[in-house]
């Protein structure tokens, strides 16, 4: 018999206690406000198991690093010749010139998700001269972009598991997909006119734990969330030093056009299904509508699932 | 039916940040205080006699985690009270009109 916290547990109790404590030695950054990508600091991510039929949560650096890198040296050059923080989905197998993309192999063999809560992106407005000109010179006014209804949402990542050879230790890093923006980003990422993905429960599920094809794969990856589906707000400049996303009121900055609350948006990606599409213009979403996000957990036969918390 | 992932509960008079987060399909609290006391991670595990209790994640503070788990469960199940409030409101049908 063992003892637990000095509670007297079987010793297949004592085995799966043990083994969530190494599990959970590293998660305090779950806590993290707000990611900076730049920092390459890590983050939770979503890998299936070995068995492919459930999935973990590890931790990854955000900036992926390719398996030719050799030392954590070189993997500081990489990243700051090549982004990665981000893959273009456009891009998820073949490259613009037809030739094989660096993601190719990752989006076969590793692929994962990565679970957020809001993205923040910088609205750029151009500075006006004294003539009352605009300036080159812009203004950044950063966006907290949220999922209606949804404390958390995923979006498609790939990452690879490389070797550091000063820790002798696996790390994993992680890049995010892209998309086309949709008509609220379009205006918030106004430099860029791209967007996260942000897929649906039953789509994020196929990505990490089914086997799609190519061409299935690189249609979820552009999937394209519907602008009437997410929630804005203008924030603190202070996030990334902060790291939390603070509301704030910029009272010079024209309003966002909301035109896209009036008319059925169309996108080419979007896989959103319809009966979340809020509405015909003036009329309200019906209060209670929440858009599922359970977390799926698969259990082996004859395993039991944790004990129930609350019954 | 989704539980909170991230909410605030009071401990001791200060109001401690709390996660759930699921590891290797299991539910682990994460709750941190607003002082500078390390961040508690607690589960529910099973004793020989098959009871449940809240426990520490690693050992060493059991009796943090057996007061904050009991504060944990009472508000996930008012949550889960009021969520069940809402869902009955949502289906329910429309009063039949008297007057038509």
């Amino acid at each position: 018999m063992c003892y637990y916290n000095g509670q007297k547990v079987t010793r297949a109790e004592f085995i799966r206690l043990k083994g969530l404590e190494k599990a959970i030695r590293n998660y305090n950054f779950l806590n993290v406000g707000v990611h900076n990508g730049f920092n390459y600091a890590p983050c939770a991510i979503l890998v299936p198991s070995e068995d492919g039929k459930d999935f973990e949560i590890v931790q990854a650096e955000w900036g992926y690093v390719p398996g030719f890198v050799k030392t954590r040296a070189e993997a500081n050059i990489f990243r700051a010749k090549y982004t990665t923080l981000n893959f273009k989905s456009e891009n998820l197998f073949l490259k613009e010139d037809g030739k094989r993309s660096m993601w190719s192999s990752a989006a076969k063999n590793r692929r994962c998700l990565v679970l957020s809560t809001g993205i923040v992106e910088s609205r750029h407005v151009p500075k006006i001269g004294k003539k009352g000109q605009e300036l080159k010179e812009t203004i950044k006014y950063p966006y907290y972009v949220t999922v209606k209804n949804q404390e958390y949402f995923y979006m498609p990542g790939l990452y690879n598991e490389w070797l550091d050879p000063e820790t002798s230790q696996f790390v994993n890093t992680v890049a995010i997909g892209i998309t086309e923006a949709n008509a609220l980003m379009r205006q918030v990422h106004n430099s860029k006119l791209r967007m996260p993905t942000i897929l649906t429960e039953d789509l994020a599920y196929e990505w990490l734990l089914e086997k799609p094809g190519e061409e299935r794969l690189s249609a979820i990856a552009r999937t394209q969330i519907p602008s009437r589906l997410l929630d804005f707000c203008t924030i603190d400049p202070d996030y990334r030093t902060a790291k939390e996303a603070t509301p704030r009121d910029f009272p010079e900055l024209s309003s966002i056009d909301t035109a896209y609350l009036d008319f059925a948006e169309e996108l080419q990606f979007n896989h959103w299904p319809d009966d979340l599409e809020p509405v015909m213009a003036g009329s309200e979403r019906p209060l209670g509508t929440t858009v599922e996000s359970t977390v799926r957990t698969y259990y082996q036969p004859g395993m039991h699932p944790q004990a129930g918390l609350f019954d | 039916m989704n539980d909170p992932k991230a909410f605030d509960i009071e401990l001791n008079g200060v109001v401690a940040h709390v996660t759930a987060n699921t590891i290797k399909s299991v539910k682990v609290f994460h709750i941190v205080h607003p002082d500078r006391k390390k961040p508690l991670n607690i589960t529910i595990a099973e004793n020989s006699d098959g009871l449940k209790f809240w426990t520490s994640v690693p050992e060493g503070r059991q009796e943090e985690a057996e007061f904050a788990g009991k504060i944990i469960a009472a508000y996930i199940r008012e949550y889960r009270r009021n969520q069940l409030c809402v869902t009955i409101t949502d289906k329910k049908l429309p009063a039949p009109n008297l007057f038509g």
